[in-house]
């Protein structure tokens, strides 16, 4: 084995293990946490919401074609949402007469293809969409975009886009204090393995908000009537109580609520907070004691 | 990218002139020796390819460190050191609280959901040039068969996990994959000692220099079934992320063992095996152990 030869290879060796070494342009993984990360991977993300539904290739949603009177209201701007529970984004649409609400168009914000999903009817003329996002997604922040099909006499109408930023965030722990603000606030809370009485303390101040509490499908708290399995509160309902009605009042006032808490169904429990559906300089504030 | 094409330039030239530097060194070390030279070369290497007995280094009965220098010939036959390359097959195996992780994550079904999933480990190349120096040559007994070895060589780390969930809430198929990647390349130096000659141990430490990592996330959603809303489809995605020394330590330090066999004056085989408990620079343990048989080429 000569000189030549070995100085080759040495410096062949060296070349390549040095080269490898350039940084590369990419997405950069900033920390070690496992999944997919719903703002550096959002066609992942896209692609793994769970739904009932068909998945399109093409990069953007169906451009609007609005109808007459095919109005969308009542949307979210931004909903909290816990990790591993459902996200349901309600809507409204009014006078659309003989028409029908076909389905709902609907993607991960800067990301490529869309999903086309039906719509579930809440009551009337309010709607929701129903998303569940698997335990293989992360934490964080992130939008949807999407918009709504009408169907009448053959014809699909597209509403405009309409963008709702989304929270997705770890479960609270009892005794935990949770604030929340114009629009949807679900959030859910660990309540542990020990049976007993559950303390709700609640306030809403001077502007009426509404909260929902459900343990499964089934609710076990509500600021008005409680709702049925399957439903989810909107702006049309009853329940968007004040605590706080003397107008003079500095302080919050906390209302009480005692349910019986049993882990055999669930250790934990959602809160619905539903802030005011006018005015934005409404907020409201929950406690949720451990059981007792 | 303005970064990277400097640092390629930068290091093509570095190439460049090792190789200059390289070939002149070579070229005078021919001009420097005769045809005697050449011939006293050849029966050095007959007597040493004669017998096992000589593997791995020099006789002891060999002329003392002290005529070193005194003809090329000797210098050949008395070099305190050899040289090896070695390549083989590693396989990788991944440990530690962030592979746990993964694993639990198979199993997070929840209400509607059905997950399941594996982490598997992987197969890579294993090469390097090392350094055997025999620093008690002029010994009798335990201490002359012992060396002393530094090494360089190439080593790749990382696992595979595949998670894939059902949706069981609906009357039709619906399946999620996520197959998850995940890869770093480093520059091991290693410091052993080894005691033996044809059959040989050895173990000492190592020190790796991270180079490049990613982290390449597979993403496929398929429905099937007649009922499937408007039709089955099926839909991929694949991003990739580079790892660099905000996640991966840059210099971490494990340890090196091994047993050997020296079938020839200047080729042996080697069971080797690496453990690094240091990979991640923050977060959960993960630690990489990683056999390899390899064979050792002497090149001098």
């Amino acid at each position: 084995m000569n000189r030549n030869f070995l100085f080759t290879l040495l410096v062949f060796s060296g070349s390549f293990l040095i080269l490898t070494s350039c940084e590369k342009a990419g997405i950069t993984m900033d920390n070690t946490e496992i999944g997919i990360d719903p703002e550096l991977n959002p066609d992942g993300f896209n692609r793994v919401l769970q739904t009932k539904g068909h998945f399109y290739e093409e990069d953007d949603l169906p451009a609007a074609t609005p109808g007459p009177g095919l109005v969308v209201s009542q949307t979210q701007r931004s909903v909290e949402s816990p990790e591993g529970e459902d996200i349901f984004l309600p809507f409204t649409i009014k006078d659309i007469g003989l028409a029908k609400v076909c389905g709902v168009n609907i993607k991960v914000a800067n990301s490529t293809g869309y999903w086309n999903i039906p719509v579930t009817t809440n009551q009337g003329n309010s709607y929701f969409i129903e998303l569940s996002i698997p335990r293989m997604v992360r934490q964080g922040e992130f939008s949807f975009v999407y918009n709504v099909e009408v169907c009448y006499n053959g014809s699909v109408y597209v509403s405009e886009t309409i963008n709702t930023n989304i929270s997705y965030l770890p479960e609270l722990k009892c005794g935990d204090t949770l604030v929340g603000r114009l629009g949807l606030q679900l959030r859910k809370y660990n309540l542990g393995d020990k049976a007993g009485k559950v303390k709700v303390k609640w306030g809403t101040g001077k502007i009426g908000d509404r909260l929902d509490i459900r343990q499964g499908k089934n609710y076990i708290f509500s600021t008005g009537t409680m709702l049925g399995i399957g439903k989810y509160p909107t702006c049309g309902l009853n329940g968007f109580v004040v605590s706080n009605p003397n107008s003079n009042d500095q302080v919050l006032k906390y209302l009480e609520y005692t349910f019986d808490y049993d882990p055999t169904k669930g250790t934990s429990v959602v809160v619905m907070g539903y802030g005011h559906c006018e005015y934005s300089d409404t907020a409201w504030e929950l406690v949720l004691q451990c059981p007792e | 990218m303005k970064k990277t094409n400097s640092c390629k330039a930068t290091i093509l030239k570095a190439i460049f002139w090792s190789f200059l530097v390289a070939q002149n060194s070579v070229s005078l070390a021919h001009e420097s020796f005769d045809e005697n030279d050449f011939a006293q070369i050849n029966s050095v290497i007959s007597q040493k390819t004669g017998s096992l007995e000589n593997a791995g280094g020099p006789k002891k009965s060999k002329p003392k460190m002290g005529q070193h220098g005194k003809k090329k010939s000797s210098a050949f036959e008395d070099r305190p050191f050899n040289v090896d390359f070695f390549v083989g097959y590693a396989k990788n195996y991944a440990s530690g609280d962030y592979i746990e992780y993964q694993k639990q994550y198979h199993t997070l079904g929840y209400e509607k959901f059905v997950t399941s999933g594996e982490v598997s480990d992987f197969n890579s190349l294993s090469a390097g040039i090392q350094l055997r120096g025999f620093p008690f040559m002029d010994y009798d007994g335990f201490k002359s068969k012992l060396s002393g070895i530094f090494g360089l060589g190439y080593l790749r780390k990382g696992f595979t996990n595949k998670t894939q969930l059902q949706n069981n809430n609906l009357n039709y198929t619906d399946i999620t994959q996520l197959d998850e990647t995940i890869r770093a390349d480093f520059l091991s130096s290693f410091f052993m000692a080894r005691w033996g000659r044809t059959f040989f141990l050895e173990a000492g430490f190592c020190m790796d220099v991270f180079l490049q990592g990613s982290r390449v996330q597979d993403i496929i959603r398929t429905t099937s079934g007649e009922s499937a809303v408007k039709g089955p489809f099926s839909t991929s995605t694949t991003t990739r992320f580079t790892m660099n020394s905000k996640t991966i330590s840059t210099i971490s330090l494990g340890g090196v063992a091994g047993i050997g066999y020296q079938i020839h004056p200047l080729a042996g085989i080697r069971v080797s095996g690496t453990i690094n408990p240091y990979f991640f620079k923050e977060g959960p343990s993960f630690t990489n152990f990683q056999p390899s048989i390899q064979a050792i080429l002497t090149l001098n």
